[in-house]
């Protein structure tokens, strides 16, 4: 299995939850909110474009609108492959999270 | 929601489309502008073009790598595109890359000989700040360049002036022998200099104290050669030699060989003070131009001050000279002597190639002019490597046209097409160059030789050059891959698949325009060279004047003393010398003096230009067969002859004698320890037709001959059978009479022939390089007819089928070439008419320029023309039509 990076995992994550509405600016503008950081706009479109080519994503144009002035968007959505990866990154990752308690960051004490 | 500021976005609309181009990323460009809007809205513009370049700055290395990534998989496309092109068309390649080749083979060279004619001098550290004082002096519209001053001229200078930091002299002291123990040399290159000089100048010290070598008199140094020369592996330092037979002088110090790329080069350095000029006010005048003297400024200094000052000093020290001797003021005698003097700073970096060959230079330069003459040639031929180049890629546009054509079916942009052009114009010119370098490599030696150089290949391995010859490359793989680059990369595919474009070969036009130029420029340097040579056989077959076959000269004459007439008498005894006369003048060129001669009352006769005065012997005109055009020649039984002159018809025409036979003339002296002039009568007795003595570039000057015994040669008129017994003969006399002293002897119209090495030198560079823009001409146009002729297949089979014969067919392929090429040469005759008379306009006794030689090189191209392009075409028109039609 391969693993995905965190920043991977965050956009394939966004682009299940965009649903429709996945493309460039909703994604980058979706991570940045929930993460509070600041991203380059390369560090997202690298890892999307990496992330198509390895069969975990698909894009897709919109028909051109006014509103971007004839440029269309370009959406992705979730492969087979990608929803699998997310779900091994989620079994893996709540396997390893189980039994920590948040607001507590020690270590589990011995014989409780 | 404010609309972001439109520059902004459609620069960056630009900008992102260029870079990541191929209409795949437009999406990028839309979404950036969306948050560009959105944050435009919530924090104003400002902030968002912040956003905006902040974003393209963190992008930058992702993108970078992205479109290098890509580009690499593209240009891997492109090489193996080329390289299946290269091995598709072998013979096509082939005429590309060497036509280019060659062309380049002669830029490197052209480089290779320009950066070499630039470096002279540079060897000194100081080389800048040094200059050489030269005088100008303006005669009846005439100009003599003297590189000389007076001799106090230097240390004047040094004295008076703060920006001066150092001077030096030299007075050449023509040739002198020198006795190394029991060997005996003679030695041309021996220079009288001060200890200055090595502050001057950068020549190294191998032995010696620089500052005490050539403090006193009847010391000198040698160069390191000269040294092993006369000492082998001894030290030189403190052994004596003997100079002249008669003067000891001690070696005191032992210098660098001087560099080749130098303006002079001195075997022996005497020192200055043995010169002893406090004791000769002759010597130690503002008058003479005998030093050549060469000024050291200071660090920043300018010279210009000093040299707007040069001509009143001058001036006011020559007055109370001219005063004393002359008896008038040195305005009065310019005056009457019509001349005017200008001394001039010379910069020591321009003496190469721009002092020209005035009187008192160490050794012949160089001209700019031939630089210029070598830079346009080679850079033409490279034209015309790039027009065949341009020329075989069009013609070769029609064969592409189908492949382009599904390339863009297939989804090539145009950029990529371009791209896939301009890589394979740089792949051909890479390897070009590559075949280029061998090519220098191995013609080296012969330019050499041609150039009469040193020159070596690894000159050209320095950054500088390598950045320049590279970018040249470049520079020539985008001009010559531009226009198929472009004009093909722009097909329409869908005419081009359904064949409608793949007879038309567009760019007839151009490709034509390029023919014609390639064949002008062929016949401007073909007619060039003719012309050239036709004017040196003109030279050298001229009537001189003078008889210069199967002359013998013996030099050194002059040591025999009064034994000289002893060894005549004996070399006339043998049987293959014809005659034999002692002189010390030939009529070649060579630095004479001149004195002043006047004609018996003629009042301004102390002032009239001095002529040449030549002193012979009896049979001097005898033995060089010269013609008497009045009068006799000097006679042995009569005793007044010793007052007797002969003068030349340009003398005769100079004294505006009309009857020059009996009349009297009078030759001004000055006494052999200075000062006093002593005045002399002479009667003239004949006249001897005008002979060249002087390069034929100039005309004849007036010139007169006394009787004198002084013949420092002897020349001799030797039978045209067996010269090699009579060289063996003179040797053995020559032995005899002066055993220990070098036996030099040469032919006199050898020596004449030395006078135009340079034109011979221009001729066969001329020659050379109009042989290969020929060359390459031919190759282009036979790659030219091959294509077409391929091209015309099918139409030449059905002709054939209808009954047209070979030649016919060939009539039809070769005529559009005869055309074009009679065009070039009507456009070349009048180019090359007007060069060519230009460059005549330097001889004095020119060729016509000779309508034959124009004919005949049109003639030739044209047969050429037809051979190159019949090859191809003969062998397309006896193709049995069968075979040719069968395929469509």
């Amino acid at each position: 299995m391969e693993m995905l990076t965190k920043l991977e995992e965050l956009i394939l994550l966004s682009v299940w939850k965009l649903k429709e509405n996945a493309y460039g600016t909703t994604i980058f503008r979706h991570i940045q909110s929930v993460t509070g950081q600041k991203l380059s706009l390369g560090g997202v479109y690298f890892p999307l474009e990496r992330l198509t080519r390895q069969g975990y994503l698909r894009s897709y144009y919109g028909p051109a609108t006014e509103e971007r002035k004839g440029l269309s968007k370009r959406y992705y959505e979730l492969t087979e492959t990608g929803l699998e990866a997310l779900q091994d990154a989620k079994r893996v990752t709540d396997v390893m999270w189980s039994g920590f308690a948040a607001g507590r960051a020690l270590a589990p004490k011995e014989g409780r | 929601m404010s609309r972001p500021p439109e520059r902004l976005t459609r620069l960056a609309r630009k900008a992102l489309t260029a870079v990541l181009g191929r209409g795949e990323h437009f999406a990028v460009v839309g979404d950036l502008e969306e948050l560009y809007e959105e944050i435009a809205g919530e924090k104003g513009p400002l902030r968002a073009r912040a956003w905006f370049w902040g974003q393209v700055v963190r992008s930058l290395p992702a993108f970078l790598f992205h479109i290098i990534y890509w580009s690499g998989v593209m240009i891997r496309n492109y090489f193996v595109t080329t390289v299946r092109n290269i091995r598709k068309q072998r013979a096509f390649t082939f005429i590309n890359v060497v036509g280019l080749a060659i062309g380049l083979a002669a830029c490197l060279l052209a480089l290779l000989y320009i950066r070499d004619e630039l470096s002279y001098d540079r060897y000194n550290l100081k080389a800048d700040r040094i200059h050489r004082l030269s005088v100008r002096l303006f005669r009846q519209g005439q100009e003599l360049n003297i590189s000389g001053a007076g001799a106090p001229v230097g240390p004047y200078l040094k004295e008076h002036f703060p920006e001066v930091e150092d001077a030096v002299r030299f007075r050449e002291e023509g040739s002198i022998r020198i006795k190394a123990g029991e060997q005996s040399f003679r030695e041309t290159r021996a220079v009288f200099t001060e200890p200055s000089f090595f502050n001057v100048f950068t020549v190294p010290l191998l032995r010696g104290d620089a500052a005490t070598a050539l403090a006193s008199p009847r010391s000198l140094m040698l160069s390191r050669t000269t040294a092993a020369k006369y000492f082998g592996r001894d030290d030189p330092l403190g052994k004596a030699l003997l100079i002249d037979s008669k003067q000891e002088w001690t070696v005191t110090g032992v210098f660098e060989d001087i560099p080749r790329t130098s303006h002079f080069h001195f075997d022996l350095l005497l020192s200055f003070v043995s010169l002893d000029l406090e004791s000769d006010p002759l010597e130690n005048s503002w008058m003479s131009f005998n030093y050549q003297t060469y000024i050291l400024f200071r660090d920043g200094a300018s010279p210009r001050p000093l040299e707007g000052k040069l001509d009143a000093l001058i001036m006011s020290r020559m007055a109370p000279e001219v005063q004393q001797s002359m008896g008038v003021s040195v305005e009065e005698f310019l005056k009457r002597a019509g001349m005017r003097i200008e001394n001039r700073l010379q910069p020591l970096l321009d003496i190469h190639l721009r002092a020209g060959q005035g009187i008192a230079e160490f050794e012949a330069n160089s001209d700019i002019k031939y630089i210029r003459i070598f830079t346009a040639v080679s850079l033409f031929i490279l034209l015309l490597a790039v027009a065949n180049f341009v020329n075989l890629a069009t013609a070769r546009s029609s064969g592409r046209a189908r492949e382009v054509g599904v390339r863009k079916v297939l989804g090539s942009a145009r950029r990529d097409l371009v791209g896939q052009f301009l890589l394979e114009s740089l792949v051909f010119s890479l390897l070009a160059l590559f075949l280029a370098i061998v090519f220098v490599w191995l013609a080296l030696p012969l330019f050499n030789q041609l150039a009469g150089k040193e020159m070596v290949i690894s000159a050209l391995v320095t950054p500088g050059v390598a950045g320049a010859v590279l970018g040249l490359v470049v520079t020539i793989a985008i001009l010559a891959g531009a226009y198929p680059a472009f004009y093909i990369s722009a097909f329409r595919p869908a005419p081009v698949l359904k064949g409608e474009l793949a007879k038309g070969a567009g760019g007839g036009s151009l490709r034509r325009a390029l023919v014609v130029f390639q064949f002008a420029v062929s016949v401007v340097l073909i007619i060039g060279t003719i012309v050239v040579f036709r004017q040196l056989r003109h030279i050298q077959s001229r009537d001189l004047g003078f008889n210069r076959e199967h002359v013998l000269v013996l030099d050194n004459t002059h040591l025999l003393g009064p034994r000289a007439v002893a060894l005549k008498e004996e070399m006339l005894a043998y049987p293959g010398v014809v005659a034999a006369s002692l002189s010390g003048f030939l009529p070649v060129p060579s630095s004479r003096a001149r004195m002043i001669v006047a004609a018996e009352g003629d009042p301004e006769g102390s002032t009239a230009p001095p002529i040449g005065v030549w002193t012979v012997d009896h049979d001097y005109i005898g033995t060089l067969g010269m013609g008497l055009a009045a009068g006799r020649d000097f006679a042995r039984d009569r005793g007044t002859d010793a007052a007797a002159v002969i003068l030349n018809e340009a003398a005769v025409r100079h004294f505006r004698f009309d009857e020059p036979v009996g009349k009297k003339v009078i030759l001004s002296d000055f006494e052999p320890d200075g000062g006093k002039t002593v005045q002399s009568e002479f009667t003239v007795i004949g006249v001897v037709r005008d002979f060249n003595y002087d390069s034929l570039r100039s005309a004849i000057e007036p010139l007169m001959l006394r009787l004198g015994e002084t013949g420092s040669r002897l020349v001799l008129r030797v039978k045209g059978e067996d010269v090699a017994a009579t060289i063996e003969t003179l040797r053995h006399k020559w032995a005899g009479f002066a055993p220990g002293e070098p036996y030099e002897y040469g032919f006199l119209d050898e020596r004449f022939d030395r006078m135009y090495e340079s034109e011979l030198r221009t001729g066969r560079i001329f020659g050379t390089f109009a042989g290969l823009a020929v060359f390459v001409g031919c190759l282009g146009l036979f790659g030219l007819a091959a294509y077409s002729a391929a091209r015309r297949t099918r139409e030449i089979g059905i002709h054939k089928v209808f009954g047209a014969t070979v030649p016919d067919v060939l009539r039809l392929l070769v005529h559009e070439y005869v055309v074009l090429v009679a065009v070039a040469n009507l456009i070349a005759w009048p180019v090359a008419y007007l060069m060519m008379s230009a460059w005549l306009r330097d001889f004095s006794y020119r060729t016509g320029i000779g309508w034959a030689g124009f004919l005949a090189t049109g003639a030739a191209t044209l047969v050429l023309a037809l051979l190159t392009v019949g090859a191809q075409s003969v062998k397309a028109a006896s193709a049995s039509p069968a075979s040719t039609l069968r395929f469509e």
